[in-house]
């Protein structure tokens, strides 16, 4: 007990790591068993790792307070990001669990994804070049090979008739060129940021980002070039249009477990090294020149991500098209949070905490949706938005589930999606009637037209979904499918829909103020609350 | 040696393999663009290390890891392109078209 005692200083935030290295070292033993009760046990023993992670994490916290040496930092919006991701990452686990159990690599993934687990959790806390790049660097390379082991068709014997042989080649090749054409993206992706890195340097002499901090105003507006460098290759990395492809085609070939791999960790990661450089676009901020030109930069962004995404997730009939192009357009939200901080309708602490929201808004609406999308592929065993058709009288149950995601994914009052759209709503009509920083003009002008739009483009692919689910097949000739889903799916779509009216509830109570208490805290103000947490 | 020199001749081996990675169809073609782009970070490192700044030692460091684990990256991919987890090897290597191909059927999901 005193030995544990002596390493309490240390828990934050090596007691979370800790756990995952044992996952990952139990399973080195097992790494080779194709055995059921072995795969079984494997999920059991890295399930309940990732749970006593997530609460030594917080654990860890309040006995040790904040860590910082010259690598790494760990303060409070750390914490909230390696619990979110550690969330991410219970919920991928049974993703694999319920679609990849059947693969003879089942264990090596386990132990691949606790590895890429590590490295995002060293991405969040890492506040140096090298550990960022590093760890950023040794994510890809775990994602690719978790990627290449999930996705390893390999042709069966028993596939003997020479077309039946000819068209699983073709699949197999399909989806290795998908594969290889993502991962090519995500090289090019480092080697560019590689090369911002080598231009940052050059301009600034700095190695981590507190220093870089201080250094952009010595820099001036020249460093802008080492940012518009990073920024494209962060464009690359999120696959905004129109660098769409690579993206695209890995989630129409690849397994469903990859994409939601992809949805729930890549894209999460990426931002999380994104949302690196916000304090530093704040400061940058302060000088107009450099102001406007990183505005006018988001602003296109934001505009060419919508109007890409969304006229491409209106047009297509693919199911797994559209819900790529619906979480492309569910990411730009990050490039509207940013305009918010450059706006000044949003200050820099809120906008850390509005990002976290975001990601948990990303888990609680857009997963049901994504959860009866991969059902409906999986029963009709056919890629098309006519299996939707008919949906909310097949099953009402999953008829609700699906208008409460899409109507809060909208931002509809009273659904979580209000507490993180509210923000975009007040910032609309502040600029409407202020201005950018309290100057109307082009700008001002702009940044709401832009926002409208986007709005208008998410707005129009969830009515078409919702719409899609009341209409009924033209003909009789429909086929009759049962769409009766295991329990545990019902489970899981529920608890999404009863969180997302919980967390809408209390973000409209917020917004009312009513003034609630419970035990002597007052609820219905988050800030109050989480500070008595 | 002139550093403004240094750099355009690192810039021109930048926009080489900028230009190789995305109007080539091969892949290998692609990953051999990109080491371009990554001697044109080296000779930027380097150059600005030993001419502008007085202790490299660190930057060195960074830079030695970081090349090593873009190798290790480049290197597995080509193992599984080429390797018997990837068993019909014919054609994989190269894509239809480059790497961000834009059509629009495939943009609209048509194809």
């Amino acid at each position: 007990m005193d030995f544990l005692k002596t390493l309490f200083p240390y828990s934050n935030p090596a007691a979370v790591f800790v756990f995952l290295i044992i996952g990952i070292t139990i399973l080195l033993f097992f790494g080779i068993s194709k055995r059921e009760w072995i795969k079984k046990f494997s999920f059991v023993l890295v399930f309940i790792l990732l749970a006593c992670a997530f609460f030594i994490n917080i654990y860890g916290y309040r006995i040790n307070g904040n860590f910082s040496n010259s690598l790494f930092t760990s303060g409070a919006i750390e914490i909230f990001e390696t619990a979110v991701i550690l969330f991410f990452a219970i919920i991928c686990l049974s993703i694999i669990y319920v679609f990849s159990r059947k693969n003879d690599h089942f264990v090596k993934i386990l132990m691949v994804f606790l590895f890429l687990i590590i490295s995002v959790l060293v991405l969040v806390i890492s506040k140096d070049f090298m550990s960022f790049f590093i760890s950023l660097t040794c994510f890809l390379t775990a994602f690719f090979a978790i990627t290449t082991m999930l996705n390893d068709n390999r042709i069966p014997a028993e596939a003997e008739a020479p077309r039946e042989r000819k068209i699983l080649f073709r699949q197999v090749g399909e989806t290795s060129k998908s594969v290889a054409g993502f991962f090519i993206a995500s090289l090019f992706f480092t080697v560019i940021l590689f090369f911002g890195f080598s231009i940052l340097y050059g301009i600034s002499d700095v190695k981590n980002f507190l220093a870089l901090y201080q250094a952009i105003e010595s820099g001036g507006i020249n460093i802008i070039l080492s940012f518009i460098i990073i920024s494209v290759a962060f464009y690359i990395y999120l696959g905004i249009f129109p660098f769409q492809a690579p993206y695209i085609s890995l989630s129409n070939k690849a397994e469903p477990t990859t994409v939601y791999l992809l949805w729930l960790l890549y894209f999460p990661a990426g931002i999380l090294a994104l949302l690196k450089f916000i304090p530093i676009i704040s400061i940058l901020n302060k000088n107009p020149k450099a102001g406007s030109y990183i505005l006018y930069l988001l602003l296109a962004t934001v505009f060419l991500s919508s109007a890409g995404s969304g006229i491409a997730g209106i047009m297509t009939k693919s199911i797994k098209k559209t819900a790529a192009y619906f979480f492309s357009l569910i990411i730009t939200g990050y490039f509207i949070n940013m305009i918010l901080l450059i706006s000044g309708s949003i200050k820099e602490d809120r906008l850390n905490w509005l990002n976290i929201y975001y990601l948990i808004f990303i888990c609680a609406c857009f997963l049901p949706v994504a959860f009866i999308f991969s059902y409906i592929v999986k029963v009709t065993k056919k890629d098309s938005i006519s299996g939707l058709l008919s949906l909310v009288y097949k099953d009402k149950l999953i008829g609700v589930v699906w208008l409460i995601s899409l109507l809060s994914l909208i931002g509809i009052p009273g659904f979580f999606g209000w507490t993180v759209k509210k923000y975009y709503f007040d910032a609309v009509v502040n600029i409407f009637n202020n201005g950018v920083k309290g100057s109307p003009g082009l700008q001002g002008w702009l940044v709401s037209i832009i926002i409208v739009v986007y709005f208008a483009f998410f707005s129009a692919v969830c009515l078409r979904l919702i719409v899609t689910v009341f209409l009924k097949p033209k003909g009789e000739a429909a086929e009759v499918v049962n769409l009766k889903a295991p329990k545990v799916f019902y489970l899981l779509v529920y608890f999404f829909a009863v969180f997302v009216i919980f967390l809408g509830i209390i973000g409209l109570l917020e917004t009312l103020n009513p003034g609630i208490t419970l035990f002597g805290i007052r609820i219905t103000n988050s800030a109050i609350f989480l500070n008595n947490l | 040696m002139n550093l403004v020199f240094i750099f355009y001749a690192g810039f021109s081996l930048f926009i080489i393999g900028l230009s190789g990675v995305l109007f080539f169809k091969s892949i290998t073609s692609q990953i051999i663009a990109l080491q371009f782009i990554i001697v044109s970070s080296l000779v930027n490192f380097l150059s600005f290390s030993q001419i502008l700044y007085e202790s490299p030692t660190s930057i060195i460091a960074f830079v030695l890891i970081s090349v090593f684990l873009i190798i290790i990256f480049q290197f597995i991919i080509i193992l599984y392109l080429y390797s018997g987890l990837n068993e019909p090897q014919s054609s994989t290597t190269k894509l239809e078209h480059g790497l961000f191909y834009f059509g629009i059927a495939e943009w609209l999901g048509e194809k």
